[in-house]
């Protein structure tokens, strides 16, 4: 902060204070502002916009409290102290309910005075630095995403289109050996692209485009879909799903695809992390706002240490028996469309004999 | 099965025309193509082929979307079947796979998704081409 001086507008109808603060602030580096009440005090925020504003809290006129409410709806990173004059601890504490930073009981030193300040100041800028830090990581994810969707994901789109014109045939005969190594190195882009996909509906997935985007959805219907689509997954894996009857359910207000996704991706880790002969039951219930649906397996289970974390992006528990874990972005993408849509989701385990997710979604 | 039809391939990425190019030739199609929208509208106008091939994502951003609005005010190119092929759903209205948001948004018959397998590929341009 070297270059500029940071500004403090002193608002205080007590002109020996004024004068005070201004010596005591100048002398310390700072641009100081004077001014003696409250409305002219609102207009040099607009004007200069300043980093911090010592406000007196007791002057004639507009009162100190209807000064702070106002300038921090002009300028919500705005740092402002009160000088009480009568070190009352009601009118602080209310202002600091209101937004100031801190306040400062008269009278005080110079030196409390500039410790009080240099704090604002620091305060300040850490706002100003977070929010800017925030844009930027939202710049960034913006950009990264269009970028992933484009220069990411076109070659590998290739690669598997050549793939694919290889060992349909359409460039000719090859070995089985070589349509072996083929297969694999499929499978690899295969899961690549799978990851990049997850990856994207991850940053995809946001509140607002849920909630515009809300229906009926009936439990019944939804899983329906489901169970055809994760049925032969199942039945490879010797898994029996077990889909209690749905249809009283009353429907819940969400977006059907986003819902597939979501309870797929349960189901889908249910089946990977049983047991040859396991089975995944489904049930449900209906509450007073919400529709609570139970995905509850017979599988390998999570300890419990790792439990808190298996909603984080690219954690992974435990290898399943048998079979490449994923790039752990299921339960992150799970959570997420939940999230967006106002419900909950919760994992209760008993490492050795199974999970059970409970997913409360509100009722249309 | 009628052979020898002709498909156009408009997509701006050399190496996914060159493979759809393998399989069309494979299933005995005539296959011509341009990398950008331009000269693709303009071998559109002069050689009007049975089916357009017509990426999403072109240039500085989704021109194919702007190509097919172009080319069906075109008398001629009213009733051509196309199939639009895209790599990325999210930025072009599409939401979820299949599932087209704005259906009135894009004049477009059918779509595909890179990569695309040659068995689906083949048997959505059979079944537009049947259908013109």
């Amino acid at each position: 902060m070297s270059e500029k001086k940071p500004a403090v507008l002193v608002i205080d109808d007590d002109e020996a204070i004024r004068d005070s603060c201004s010596q005591v602030l100048q002398k310390s580096g700072f641009a100081v502002t004077l001014s003696s009440d409250g409305n002219e005090g609102l207009e040099k925020t607009m004007a200069m916009k300043p980093d911090l504003v010592l406000l007196d809290l007791k002057m004639p006129g507009i009162g100190g409290m209807e000064v702070l409410e106002k300038m921090l709806q002009l300028d919500d990173q705005i740092v402002v102290i009160v000088i009480t004059g009568y070190p009352t601890i009601e009118s602080a504490v209310e202002a600091i309910k209101k937004g100031a930073y801190d306040f400062l009981p008269k009278p005080f030193t110079g030196e409390e005075l500039r410790v009080v300040v240099r704090r604002g100041i620091e305060r300040r800028n850490l706002v100003i630095e977070s929010n800017q830090l925030r844009r930027e990581k939202e710049r960034l994810e913006k950009n990264f995403i269009s970028m992933v969707s484009h220069q990411l994901r076109s070659p590998l789109a290739n690669v598997q289109q050549y793939f694919e014109v290889i060992l349909q045939g359409f460039a000719g005969d090859m070995t089985p050996k070589q349509r072996e190594i083929l297969e694999k190195q499929q499978r690899n882009v295969t899961e690549l692209l799978k990851l990049i996909e997850d990856w994207l509906s991850m940053a995809r997935i946001d509140r607002e485009v849920v909630q515009k985007r809300l229906q009926s959805v009936s439990p019944a219907e939804l899983f329906e879909g489901i169970r055809e689509a994760l049925e032969p997954m199942a039945a490879k894996d010797n898994v029996q799903l077990k889909f209690a009857s749905l249809k009283a359910l009353p429907c819940a207000s969400a977006v059907p695809e986003l819902m597939k996704e979501a309870f797929s991706n349960l189901i889908h880790n249910a089946v990977k992390y049983n047991r040859p002969g396991g089975e995944v039951s489904v049930t449900g219930r209906a509450g007073d706002d919400f529709v609570e649906i139970e995905i509850a397996d017979t599988g390998i289970g999570i300890e419990e240490a790792a439990l808190p974390r298996i909603f984080d992006e690219f954690f992974r528990p435990q290898e399943a028996p048998g079979e490449k874990t994923g790039f752990g972005l299921g339960l992150a993408i799970t959570r997420k469309i939940i999230d967006a849509h106002s419900g909950s989701i919760h994992a209760s385990s008993t490492p050795g004999r199974g999970t059970t997710f409970t997913v409360l979604l509100p009722k249309a | 099965m009628e052979k020898n039809r002709n498909i156009l391939v408009v997509d701006d990425d050399p190496d996914f025309v060159d493979a759809i190019r393998i399989i069309l030739e494979g299933a005995s199609y005539s296959v011509d193509f341009a990398y950008d929208s331009k000269s693709g509208y303009e071998k559109l106008m002069s050689n009007t082929p049975d089916l357009l091939l017509l990426d999403v994502m072109m240039g500085r951003g989704a021109e194919g979307i702007i190509f097919a609005r172009k080319m069906r005010k075109e008398e001629k190119l009213k009733k051509l079947p196309v199939l639009m092929i895209t790599s990325i759903r999210e930025q072009t209205g599409f939401f979820f796979p299949g599932q087209v948001e704005h259906p009135h948004f894009l004049p477009v018959d059918e779509l595909v998704e890179k990569p695309v397998e040659a068995k689906t590929l083949l048997k959505k341009i059979e079944a537009l081409l049947v259908k013109a």
